[in-house]
């Protein structure tokens, strides 16, 4: 070892080590800040990209039929009668009005025997009663004898044996999801005082309101552990507490400011990115092992060389590697990342890529500083040892494993090959499957309550099939009912399909109350007349709204909703393309359409694909690692040999999933770029050791081998064992698919080990390499050739991935501006609306004009024709506007204005977009837009994310910036730019700052008093503050109404001229 | 009928008053090289009674009561003779005049839209100048000055709107009252010089007026009317069978004396019209051919007329690419059949108007500047006018109405009666 090797500016933490403690301390105060600004997204959902086609749908048939993911209350009753005892009943009653009593849920979709109707016949017509009135009357045996001539409710509200009832429950919002768990919770648990009862807590609301705990709960339990672990292998490694105190500041470091630049990006902490910091300590920490190891053995070496020289020395030794090392191990994450299509796998590979910079940073200025600063003096424990080297425990197991394997090179060779080749046709055998519950450690409550219910119940998995016809009261025409019939019949003739709901069942229901309850009436009438009249009659009864899950407002959508026993993507993707199969064969026509929607159907598009993803994402780090091999050895062969031994782990791996069962699911599917990641750096160690090793004169090879598996190899055993303990903590996770990743990663990591310890020499040996042993390359690259090369290579690749992600992060985790106003635009605002509109108009001196006006709008087919009339005051009445807005961008609109002084409709120019609309603070465009943007006018970006009071609530918002497409566009509107605030549920765009085209601050609009009307979100004022001239507008809107029919020949320039 | 409409007017006031809307305004001319400078001492007060009677019916009155104290554009206490005998003021004195303006009843039978009374019925697209805009005669008091608006003589007719196909829209009218333009009277400021329109009588020869030719009451004008809006074009074809507002005046020698006859001729009226949006411009068209136009001779060959065909076409740009501003440009051009020397009208004519609008303060004040320029006669005309919408009730404006060119030019004439104009609005 040469102090020559200790120039160049890799030692400027050791020269100048109060500096680099400092700028440390502060970086890491810095970006660890953000630590407080992490939060959770353990939704499945989050697993989808935002504009992914099938959650976009299942958002969208949210939104119509107000469906979300429910928690299911089941209470099951172990005694003789099951739950039709009163003090069950009355328990139902209690609970359901307890539960409906919490802030989050959504008390009008709550489903229990305590909310919903029966519906017979009696002499006068149709009687739709509560449940509970039936048993008030008639006891347990009359309510009993409903549910039993109510098929609908049998398996999905009561079980067919009798033993188990449910109350369901939806939250306004998914983000309610947390607290509204834990406080129904507590409810249960206030409830559950009958004996030989048990009430149970599932579905996938509960999911939701409990994962984030759980992981909260796993993460706190993990990472001390996985740090306590660390600091005993380096106090057991190098029997001081220094190097163990040492390297958890580089440990800290590491962890703290990749989740903190996490945070400060806006990304999430996903259900997989708990892996991440356990991950990073075992990554960190072997770079502090390899830096101590080296300053000791200087130590040993050269008595005479001050600490600083010997920190010098051993820096000058270890850079080279250390940042080779972190080079392939970025580059295997950043494989992980370019390849994912899941937003929490990217920001995985992205981030811990991020991670693994940052250890190699702290590594190596700042833990040479540190050593620098406090010059820590090598154990005598560790002298002795390191002078019995050949005693030492370790070394000589590790020369044992050397001998062994080059005893017959090619025997090592052959073995390893054959290895590899078992696991690749094991590949094949590897199945894809995940189930969320699974998530769950199997002795949790909520893990056996989705048991319970799935045994007695139909099924606490849902999913959709949104039938669409083309016009209003479609889904009246009998044979498409009747299709939608067999649809269901044929469904339920499926795997674990179990039951289905959907307006066909209450109108046979209805049909067999209007004949005497005669069980051969439970079908669809023959005359399809019949159907709007039972509505109808229905409507007289009861409430309308009962039927808000399974049609829409104006009877255009219908849903079936299909209840499974299982959410196993193994077996719901047979269900799921058998039902499309059918859909499209036998059901889709000119009657209707339908479409696969909800829960599973979502999960079973992010998870068909998780196999294509995992292999794609395999195949690209490898590649990635054996490129960049490839380059820093400048040898092709050389990225071969480092790969190898990654190569043989992975498909081993692969055979060991196969054997035991293991699916490939979301935990597992990660392994393989983390195992490159980490596997590698044994094989470039081992590499790059031999090399120095030959340059240093060990030119027979069996004593080269000998040193290496003695010094570098006892090295590497303790990187090994750090890595293996730390993943090894994940295997005590209460998280299964992390208990499962743990597994399998150290298995792949040992096989690295032993491939890099083993295969490789083996390899070595009998293939006597020219980058290693060539005469052109007899002089080593030193700092002044490849390792002033790699860490320029490696802050490039630092930079791109720390500059790219808040610009990833603006665009996709949070939505792509685009995105959001598709989803804007996407919002239903009812085919056909009338509202009165009260204008005020205020200059800034405070004087006002207000004027009354009646909007009409409708929809002819995609294009959307506005008309609006003025009534008062005198000197406006009678004015008329009209625009046609047409769906095809590339035609202009048509605009006419009637003036009651010329007697004549005008037409003007719809190109006029940014003049002020009669008066007002709003264009002509705004006016147009309703609330809309136009994709063609801006450019758009999502800046940010948060929760913002509107209308006295808090609403999740997103921010986006909208940016004229050009200098003309922005003339054309008068506006240079426009920073709006979305609610990202509703997609109502509540405010929106607006900039004049020299960038000054033009007007504010504020959107309030939204409202559902009809269904619809409905924005009742909007307030618009002209910054420049003073003046306000407040638009009123009311008596919105969506349902009453729009005569079309309100949309004439005749109507302009003669008026209402 | 005059009284019946009246009583209806009084008992509709009466029973439903909360309804009604007001407009009372004024405005003062000022025109300083007249004889008597203030032209115009106007007061109108304005009611607006709309009624729904059910869902498909609905009633509209609009009485209008009219009081000038200058006094200075009219002569005479009685009934004009312009109007038709279903038409006129319901009681008018030298001073002042009231009248119904408007009072219809809108029915609406399926799809056809009828509109039966007294109302104004515009066609065509151009501005300022009247092709196809000749349902109603018009009052000529202060020349083209008022609003068309203000201006048209709202007629008692039938007026049925039926959609065809998705936006096509067949309109019929039936017109009974016959009633005509009412020209300034003789003296006034706006009495007609130009030779175009009025007969040069021979000096030192006496003349001898007969009352004005009526044509049968049982006769009446019809209107078709089809407009379609296609491919972004509203279109329109056009035809009225009609009487000319403006009665012809034969003359005769007779027994040295010159006789004038005054009567209202029949024609015939075929055009159509044509506009669309094009980007930042809107197109304007219209054309019409008139099969027989009644045109004076300077001598008295055929009664002193001549009868010509005659074709107008009008082009139109409007530019609305300023922010709060309008800018509008008309061609405007005519052709006679059959002329000859002694007709006194030019066998062609060609017209440009243009017109700029501008709003300031959200709408509050508004500048108008109209320009129109004659250029057969080389004469023409010049608006302007600044309104201010000072609150929802009050409106304000000022004006300058002056016109230009040769003397003998249907615009040149009014030379002298170049004025400035103010004006309030009071709405309640």
């Amino acid at each position: 070892m040469e102090q020559s090797h200790s120039g160049g500016w890799t030692l400027w933490g050791v020269r100048h080590p109060y500096w680099t403690v400092v700028l440390a301390v502060l970086l890491m105060a810095g970006l660890a800040a953000g630590v407080g600004r992490v939060y959770k997204d353990t939704r499945a959902d989050a697993f989808l990209s935002a504009d992914n086609p099938a959650l976009t749908y299942k958002n969208k048939v949210k939104e119509i039929f107000g469906l979300s993911d429910p928690l299911v209350i089941a209470i099951e009753d172990h005694r003789d009668g099951g739950i039709y005892q009163s003090d069950t009943l009355a328990l139902v009653a209690g609970l359901t009005e307890a539960v409906n009593a919490l802030e989050w849920v959504d008390e009008a979709r709550t489903i229990s025997l305590a909310t919903e109707k029966n519906i017979r016949g009696n002499d006068e017509g149709m009687v739709v009663e509560p449940f509970l009135e039936v048993f008030e009357r008639g006891g347990a045996r009359a309510l009993r004898a409903a549910i039993a001539e109510f098929p609908l409710y049998q398996g999905l509200l009561v079980s067919r044996d009798d033993a188990m009832t449910v109350i369901v429950v939806e939250f306004y919002e998914d983000s309610m999801a947390e607290p509204a768990y834990r406080a129904i919770v507590e409810l249960v648990e206030r409830f559950n005082d009958i004996d030989q009862l048990d009430i149970h807590v599932a579905g996938e609301g509960a999911v939701l309101g409990f994962l984030g705990h759980y992981i909260d709960r796993d993460a706190s339990r993990l990472n001390p552990l996985a740090g306590l672990i660390i600091t005993v292998m380096l106090v057991v490694a190098f029997r001081r507490l220094a190097p163990a105190l040492m390297g958890n500041v580089v440990i800290a470091a590491t962890v703290l400011m990749t989740v903190g630049f996490m945070a400060y990006c806006g990304v999430p902490f996903f259900v997989i990115t708990n892996a991440m910091p356990v991950i990073l300590i075992g990554m960190a920490v072997a770079d502090s092992i390899h830096i101590f190891s080296h300053y000791y053995e200087a130590q040993l070496h050269h008595p005479e060389w001050t600490p600083r020289q010997c920190i010098a020395a051993s820096v000058g030794e270890m850079f080279r590697p250390v940042t080779l090392t972190t080079l392939t191990t970025m580059s295997g994450f950043l494989g992980l990342w370019a390849s994912a299509y899941m937003p929490p796998f990217e920001y995985f590979g992205l981030f811990t890529a991020f991670g693994v910079a940052v250890a190699w940073l702290y590594s190596v200025f700042v833990l040479p500083a540190m050593i620098a600063i406090f010059q820590p003096r090598v154990s005598p424990g560790w002298l002795r040892l390191r002078q019995r080297q050949s005693a030492d425990l370790f070394s000589r197991a590790m020369a044992q494993l050397g001998r062994l394997a080059l005893y017959r090179p090619a025997l090592t060779v052959t073995a390893f090959a054959a290895l590899a080749i078992f696991g690749a046709l094991q590949a094949s055998q590897l199945r894809v499957n995940e189930n969320r519950i699974n998530t769950f450690h199997k002795s949790e409550a909520i893990y056996r309550a989705d048991r319970a219910i799935n045994r007695h119940l139909d099924g606490s998995n849902t999913l959709d099939i949104v039938v669409t016809t083309a016009q209003a009261e479609g889904v009246f025409v009998l044979p498409l009912l009747r299709r939608m019939e067999a649809l269901q019949r044929y469904a339920e003739s499926l795997p674990h399909v179990n039951g289905s709901a959907s307006v066909v069942d209450y109108l046979k229901q209805m049909h067999k109350s209007l004949n005497e309850g005669r069980p051969e009436y439970y079908r669809l009438p023959e005359d399809g007349a019949l159907i709007p009249q039972y509505f109808l009659l229905y409507d007289t009864s009861a409430d309308p709204s009962d039927f808000e899950e399974e049609v829409d407002y104006d009877y255009r959508l219908a849903n079936i909703r299909l209840n499974l026993d299982t959410a196993d993507f193994a077996a719901t993707r047979p269900v799921i393309e058998a039902l499309q199969q059918y859909i499209d064969a036998e059901f889709n026509s000119e009657l209707g359409s339908a479409a696969l929607s909800g829960r599973v159907n979502v999960n079973y598009h992010w998870i068909k694909d998780i196999g294509v993803s995992h292999f794609v994402g395999v195949g690209i780090s490898l590649l990635c690692v054996l490129l960049v091999s490839a380059l820093l050895f400048r040898s092709f062969v050389a990225g071969l040999l480092a790969v190898a031994p990654v190569l043989c782990s992975i498909l081993t791996v692969y055979a060991a999933m196969a054997v035991l069962n293991i699916d490939l699911g979301i935990g597992t599917s990660m392994f393989a770029s983390v195992a490159i990641g980490l596997g590698i750096d044994f094989a470039i160690h081992t590499l790059d050791r031999i090399k120095s090793l030959y340059q240093d004169g060990y030119e027979d090879l069996s004593e080269l081998f000998s040193a290496l598996l003695g010094s570098t190899g006892r090295a590497l055993l303790f990187n090994y064992l750090a890595i293996a303990f730390g993943f090894g903590v994940l295997i005590s996770s209460k998280v299964v698919p992390l208990t499962n990743f743990g597994t399998i990663v150290v298995l792949s990591v040992t096989i690295s080990f032993v491939a890099a310890m083993t295969l490789l020499p083996a390899l070595v040996w009998l293939l006597r390499p020219r980058f290693l042993f060539g005469a052109a390359d007899a002089e080593r690259p030193g700092l002044s050739a490849t390792a002033t090369l790699t860490p320029l290579l490696l802050a490039a690749t630092l930079a791109v991935a720390g500059l790219y992600a808040p610009r990833l992060i603006a665009e996709e985790a949070l939505p792509a501006g685009d995105w959001v106003v598709a989803q804007i635009n996407a919002v239903d605002d009812g085919e056909q609306q009338t509202s009165e509109l009260h204008m005020l108009l205020r200059d800034r001196r405070g004087k006002e004009r207000q004027r009354e006006a009646l909007s009409y709008r409708r929809y002819f087919g995609e294009d959307k024709k506005t008309v609006f009339f003025y009534r008062s005051p005198a000197n406006v009445r009678d004015t008329a506007f009209l625009t046609y807005d047409y769906r095809d961008v590339a035609v202009d609109d048509d605009q006419w204005l009637y003036l009651p002084a010329l007697r004549k409709v005008r037409r003007i120019s719809a190109a006029d977009r940014g003049d002020y609309f009669m008066g007002t603070d709003l264009s002509y465009e705004d006016i147009k837009q309703n609330g809309r943007f136009d994709l063609g006018d801006y450019h758009f970006r999502s800046i940010g994310r948060g929760e913002w009071e509107v209308d006295g609530q808090r609403r999740p918002m997103l921010e986006v910036e909208a940016l004229p497409r050009s200098a003309e566009i922005a003339q054309e509107l008068g506006y240079g730019r426009l920073h709006f605030k979305v609610d990202s549920e509703r997609w109502i765009v509540t405010d929106i700052e607006f900039w004049d085209p020299k960038g000054r601050q033009l007007k504010s609009y504020r959107a309030r008093d939204i409202r559902q009307v009809d269904g619809i979100w409905t924005r009742h004022r909007l307030e618009v503050q002209h910054h420049i001239n003073g003046h306000y507008t407040a638009f009123t809107f009311s008596n919105v109404d969506y349902r009453s029919a729009v005569p079309e020949r309100l949309f004439t320039t005749s109507a302009l001229r003669r008026g209402l | 009928m005059r009284s019946l409409i009246a009583l209806a007017a009084l008992l509709a006031s009466g029973a439903l008053a909360e309804s009604w809307q007001w407009q009372l305004d004024s405005e003062l001319a000022y025109s300083p090289e007249a004889v008597e400078s203030v032209s115009k001492a106007e007061m109108r007060l304005r009611g607006d009674w709309a009624v729904a009677l059910s869902d498909d019916v609905a009633l509209t009155l609009m009485p209008e009561l009219r009081w000038d104290a200058a006094d200075r554009l009219r002569r005479r206490d009685q009934r004009p003779v312009s109007d038709g005998a279903l038409n006129g003021a319901v009681w008018q004195n030298r001073h002042a005049e009231l009248r119904v303006r408007e009072a219809y009843l809108d029915v609406n039978l399926s799809s056809l839209e009828v509109r039966l009374g007294k109302q104004q019925v515009v066609w065509g697209q151009a501005d300022g100048l009247r092709l196809l805009d000749v349902i109603n005669p018009q009052q000529l008091r202060e020349f083209n000055l008022p609003t068309f608006e203000d201006s048209r003589i709202a007629t008692w007719m039938i007026n049925a709107e039926l959609p065809l196909g998705d936006d096509g829209r067949l309109q019929w009218l039936v017109i009974p009252d016959i009633t005509v333009n009412e020209q300034a009277d003789a003296g006034t400021e706006f009495a007609i010089r130009s030779p175009e329109l009025r007969p040069t009588l021979p000096q030192g020869q006496p003349v001898r007026a007969q009352p004005l030719r009526r044509p049968d009451r049982s006769d009446v004008e019809i209107g078709l009317r089809y407009s379609h809006f296609v491919g972004g074009w509203d279109l329109s074809a056009n035809y009225f069978h009609f009487y000319h507002d403006n009665p012809v005046l034969y003359r005769r020698q007779q027994q040295g004396e010159i006789v004038l006859q005054p009567r209202l001729e029949r024609g015939e009226l075929l055009g159509g019209s044509a506009s669309t949006a094009m980007g930042n411009w809107v197109l304007r068209a219209e054309a019409v051919y008139q099969q027989r136009v009644y045109l004076l001779r300077d001598d008295l060959q055929d009664g002193g007329v001549t009868v010509s065909g005659e074709l107008k076409a009008l082009l139109g740009l409007d530019y609305y690419g300023w922010r709060d501003s309008h800018l509008s440009y008309q061609l405007f051009y005519s052709r006679l059949s059959n002329t000859d020397r002694a007709v006194v009208r030019r066998r062609n004519s060609l017209r440009h108007t243009l017109s700029i609008k501008r709003f300031f303060y959200n709408d509050t004040v508004e500048l108008q500047v109209f320009a129109l320029l004659n250029v057969d006669h080389r004469d023409g005309e010049l608006r302007t006018k600044l309104s201010y919408q000072f609150s929802d009730q009050w409106r304000w404006w000022l004006g300058v109405d002056h016109f230009f060119g040769r003397r003998s030019g249907p615009f040149g004439q009014f030379h002298d009666a170049r004025r400035a104009v103010v004006g309030w609005q009071y709405a309640f």
